[in-house]
């Protein structure tokens, strides 16, 4: 039969399709109940393949909870994770950059195993819902033979990395710090010094301080294009910040490095990514961030323990190779600019390029802003909008951490051709970037951990602001409101003028949906402040809220005062006087209306609360490396069945190599990939010290990987690749019973492990 | 063929009439009340902020219903998404029996003005399956000819099929029509006979 693995071969980068396949032979492990629960979890999460709402078998009906009885409960595909139930699929897309082929691609998939609808996330990914586990690897083969991947989309990894939307094209930044979100997006995936996570880790460019495109003060990593001279000479680097985070508590970055020279990017980034993996918590998940680590340590030791990795760091080539290229890598305009020369507005156009569109620092372009409702759009808007991409843009498209869709490089005489384009598929709505341009989390829709609906309420706020925007007042318009359906902050509410994220109240022992109200929030300079909750409002009655807020600060603002300005003049506490009234909430029986949710009759309950998987599962990297061991031995066993014996007996002693890889990478981080170091390094300190030995077998499983390295089968037999599987299961056993018999020696005091880390890392051989 | 992943949709006669918000609360009693036989009823997702989109979607593990508006024209769709057993005849009557029985409930829906009205002289096919079903004039006249030796049989009347679109990047879709419009509960009555 036709497959799309067999139909896209050609096309998908052989890394890409190797990982694909190796995920599909896990996925048909875990259903045999041959993966371990939690490995599969992890292992599914850093291929992007997440929890949706209700995927434990049950919900809420309104009257009762119900079970969802889908046909096959197991196995699970994580902790109360139903195997049948459908989740979400995360489609990392790199500084938000996309093509037409790869937004036709995003369509197709929408419509054939999805909703119909692609969801713009707040890190510039795309996101799929309703999505079924075993579609995820044909999912994944299509967009890998467009260049994009899911891979560590979520999980303990390297998150999507972000960049500023107008990079290259804004008037303000201080050099395109594109080139260097792809380097650094394509250096970190994969890559072993970013596996060892306790939580993820999040990485934004900026291509300036004063605007928030790249919110570089709440990323674990965030970087700011500067420029400094020395000896007369202009060189490149960036402002490196650290530490920074929402979530339920939120941490502003703090100052790394004033200017960390374009060379130095990666290295630090990896010198980071050991220093987090080694230090960082594992076991307590609300504070395994690197915000916890730096404010733990210190930053002035945080900074000391990441120079010290960074000088002992070896020495990669990929660090700097991708630089003499940045010159280069530069969009190309569709066509020479051209002004509009009294080409005729059609209607709507001039309130839709007041607010939707920027000029580019190259003469004669712009930018022009798709606004999403709810960063939501559908396969035929987004199909459309590929072809509208390919014929007026040169295909240069990128999403926003608004929930947006950027067109680079229209022509200002295209204008109005775009604008009626796009009002033809329904997505010429103005306000890209003012108050009705909501960003919201997806909250209770399809969140787990949602507690009210973000983006009902999000809604009902565009509907509402929207029919008064163009009477709005100018200071009122371009205000910011985000939307968390819980305090984790996935809607980034910490950062908006107005924000917001839903928490409960009890009534009488009903439970009444609110959210709390966040005032005083930075956008601008990189997300310069964070907001504080001044008190929660019942769901239904935020309009009000907004209202109130707004007319205050209409009526009581003084000549140009800002929003936080006018909040800090203010305060909180008369703010929150003015809210009072609408904080009471009326008996269950006197008035209902309070105790349901924006888009949502049923009465309003926590129990469908879930599981999180925002913090994935901590895997070990021996774990997963024993686990991909595991993997080897069951598709060896597969092309033993399929009689391709040569394969087979491959696939049984590469299983042998790395599973001594993996127990050797405990104890020496950087050993190379070649077989010969490897069987080299585990005899040195696995089988010579006798580590490795069996109490009763002594060193006779290690024998099997010396024996089989040094020669090959003389003839690839039955016989052969049988005995060779066998003997690599065993092995695979040791190895386990190796790691278990060190585990209890490697529980040492925190305060050692720094020491101990850094001596094992430094050079081959080195303490154990 | 081996399509397994499908759609079929049928369109409001007045689409002016419905707010499709209204189908949120009728579906969430859908689901109270289990009420589309042989389907596991999950959520209801409401997309009515999309325009040219699905509008409100009532979820099940086997399969999607939506008061879908992505080709413009509003009208109650059913997107299977799981495999099911049997022939592609078996497979589309098994689409298009959990349709009608969609269409029948929203007809006599007393939340919905007394019940919503369907244009039943035309339903739609879609081959939700780039891979086993291209948008080429090969494919569409494969599926035609599958449809045309069965179609006439289940209808009482033998259909005009129709391209809808032959844009490659589109789906497959399929209009069928016939002169007058279709009995439903007599022709779902016949599905459920053959099922």
């Amino acid at each position: 039969m036709t497959t799309w693995n067999s139909v896209l071969a050609a096309k998908m980068a052989p890394d890409l399709a190797r990982e694909i396949d190796i995920f599909e032979t896990q996925i048909e492990l875990r259903r045999q109940g041959k993966l371990d629960e939690k490995v599969f979890a992890e292992t599914r999460l850093r291929k992007g393949v997440y929890g949706q709402r209700y995927d434990n078998g049950q919900r809420h009906d309104g009257i009762a909870v119900q079970q969802l009885d889908y046909p096959s409960e197991n196995p699970t595909k994580g902790v109360e994770t139903v195997w049948d139930a459908p989740g979400m699929l995360r489609i990392k897309i790199p500084f938000g950059g996309l093509n037409p082929d790869q937004m036709d691609v995003l369509a197709d998939l929408a419509e054939e195993y999805s909703d119909d609808i692609c969801h713009v996330t707040t890190r510039q990914d795309i996101q799929l819902h309703f999505v079924h586990l075993d579609d995820t690897p044909s999912l994944m083969r299509r967009l890998a033979a467009v260049g994009v991947t899911t891979h560590e989309a979520c999980g303990n990894a390297v998150r999507n990395v972000t960049a500023c939307p107008l990079s290259g094209a804004c008037h303000d930044e201080v050099f395109d710090v594109t080139p260097y979100a792809r380097a650094a997006a394509k250096y970190m995936l994969g890559h072993p010094d970013f596996q060892d996570f306790g939580r993820k880790f999040k990485i934004s460019f900026s291509g300036c301080a004063s605007h928030p495109c790249g919110l570089a003060t709440i990323h674990d990593m965030g970087l700011i294009a500067a420029l400094r001279t020395e000896n007369g000479k202009e060189r490149r680097g960036f402002t490196l910040y650290v530490g920074g985070g929402l979530g339920a508590v939120p941490y502003q970055a703090k100052l790394f490095e004033e200017f960390l020279p374009v060379e130095e990017l990666l290295p630090t980034a990896q010198a980071i990514g050991r220093v987090f993996g080694r230090l960082g918590e594992k076991k307590n998940r609300a504070r395994a961030r690197v915000k916890f680590l730096v404010d733990r340590l210190g930053l002035e030791e945080f900074r000391r323990l990441v120079r010290e990795e960074r000088k002992i760091l070896p020495e990669d080539p990929r660090w700097t190779s991708y630089i003499d290229g940045v010159s280069s890598d530069k969009e190309t305009p569709p066509t020479a600019p051209a002004s509009r020369n009294g080409v005729p507005a059609p209607e709507g156009f001039d309130l839709w390029q007041t607010t939707n569109v920027y000029r580019q620092k190259q003469s004669g372009y712009v930018i022009a802003t798709v606004a999403l409702p709810l960063g939501d759009l559908s396969a035929y808007q987004l199909r459309n909008l590929a072809g509208i991409a390919r014929r007026l843009v040169g295909g240069h498209v990128r999403t926003t951490v608004e929930q947006n869709i950027v067109l680079r490089w229209v022509r200002v005489v295209d204008l109005p051709e775009l604008y009626t384009s796009l009002q033809a598929v329904g997505l010429a709505q103005p306000g890209a970037g003012t108050i009705v341009d909501i960003t919201t989390c997806p909250g209770t829709d399809t969140c787990k951990l949602g507690i009210a609906s973000s983006r009902g309420l999000a809604e009902e706020l565009r509907t509402d602001l929207a029919t008064q925007f163009v009477q709005l007042d100018e200071a009122v318009k371009n205000l910011r409101i985000k939307v968390s359906g819980c305090f984790n902050s996935c809607g980034q509410h910490h950062v908006a003028d107005i924000g917001f994220y839903g928490v409960s109240r009890t009534i009488d022992r009903h439970k009444v949906p609110h959210f709390q109200v966040i005032l005083g929030g930075q956008w601008t300079e990189n997300a310069g402040s964070y907001g504080q909750a001044i008190g929660a409002v019942p769901s239904k009655r935020i309009p009000d809220v907004v209202r109130r807020i707004t007319d205050r600060y209409i009526r009581q603002r003084q000549g140009e005062e800002k929003f936080q300005d006018f909040i800090q003049r203010i305060g909180k506490k008369v703010l929150r006087e003015d809210l009072e009234d609408l904080m009471v909430v009326p008996s269950h029986e006197k008035d209902a209306t309070l105790y349901s949710d924006w888009g949502d009759p049923r009465e309003f309950t926590m129990s469908d609360i879930g599981t999180g998987e925002c913090a994935g599962e901590v895997v070990t990297p021996l774990q997963f490396g024993l686990t991909a061991a595991e993997r080897e031995v069951f598709e060896a066993q597969i092309q033993l069945d399929e009689g391709d014996f040569p394969k087979a007996w491959h696939l049984g002693r590469g299983a042998m190599l790395q599973a001594a890889k993996t127990l050797v990478r405990e104890q020496y981080r950087d050993v190379p990939d070649e077989p010969e170091a490897i069987v080299s390094e585990f005899k040195k300190r696995f089988y010579d010290t006798k580590i490795f030995y069996d109490k009763y077998a002594g060193g006779k499983f290690g024998n099997y990987l010396f024996r089989h390295y040094e020669q090959e089968a003389e003839d690839f037999t039955n016989d052969t690749a049988r005995k060779i599987i066998e003997e690599a299961q065993l092995f695979i056993e040791a190895s386990h019973a190796c790691y278990a018999r060190l585990e209890p020696e490697q529980v040492v005091p925190m305060a050692q492990l720094s020491r101990l880390s850094r001596s094992r890392s430094r050079k081959p051989g080195g303490a154990q | 063929m081996d399509l397994q992943r499908f759609a079929v949709k049928v369109y409001l006669e007045d689409p002016s009439k419905l707010d499709p918000k209204a189908l949120i609360p009728v579906f969430h009693r859908w689901i109270q009340q289990r009420a589309i036989p042989d389907h596991l009823l999950i959520d209801v997702a409401d997309y009515s902020h999309v325009p040219h989109g699905p509008g409100v979607m009532l979820m099940a593990h086997e399969g999607h219903f939506s008061l879908d508006n992505s080709d413009q024209r509003l009208g109650l769709m059913y997107t299977r998404k799981q495999p099911t057993e049997g022939s592609f005849v078996e497979r589309f009557q098994a689409a298009l029996r959990a349709t009608l029985q969609a269409h029948q409930i929203l007809a006599r829906e007393a939340d919905l003005s007394g019940g919503l009205q369907f244009k039943d002289d035309e339903l739609v096919l879609m081959a939700n399956d780039r891979l086993q079903a291209p948008n080429t004039t090969e494919s569409f006249e494969t599926l035609r000819g599958e449809l045309g030796r069965f179609l006439p049989g289940l209808l009482g009347v033998k259909p005009t099929i129709d391209h809808v679109n032959s844009q490659p990047r589109e789906r497959l879709a399929l209009s069928i029509t016939v002169p007058q419009a279709l009995d439903i509960p007599d022709l779902l009555q016949r599905l459920q006979a053959a099922s």
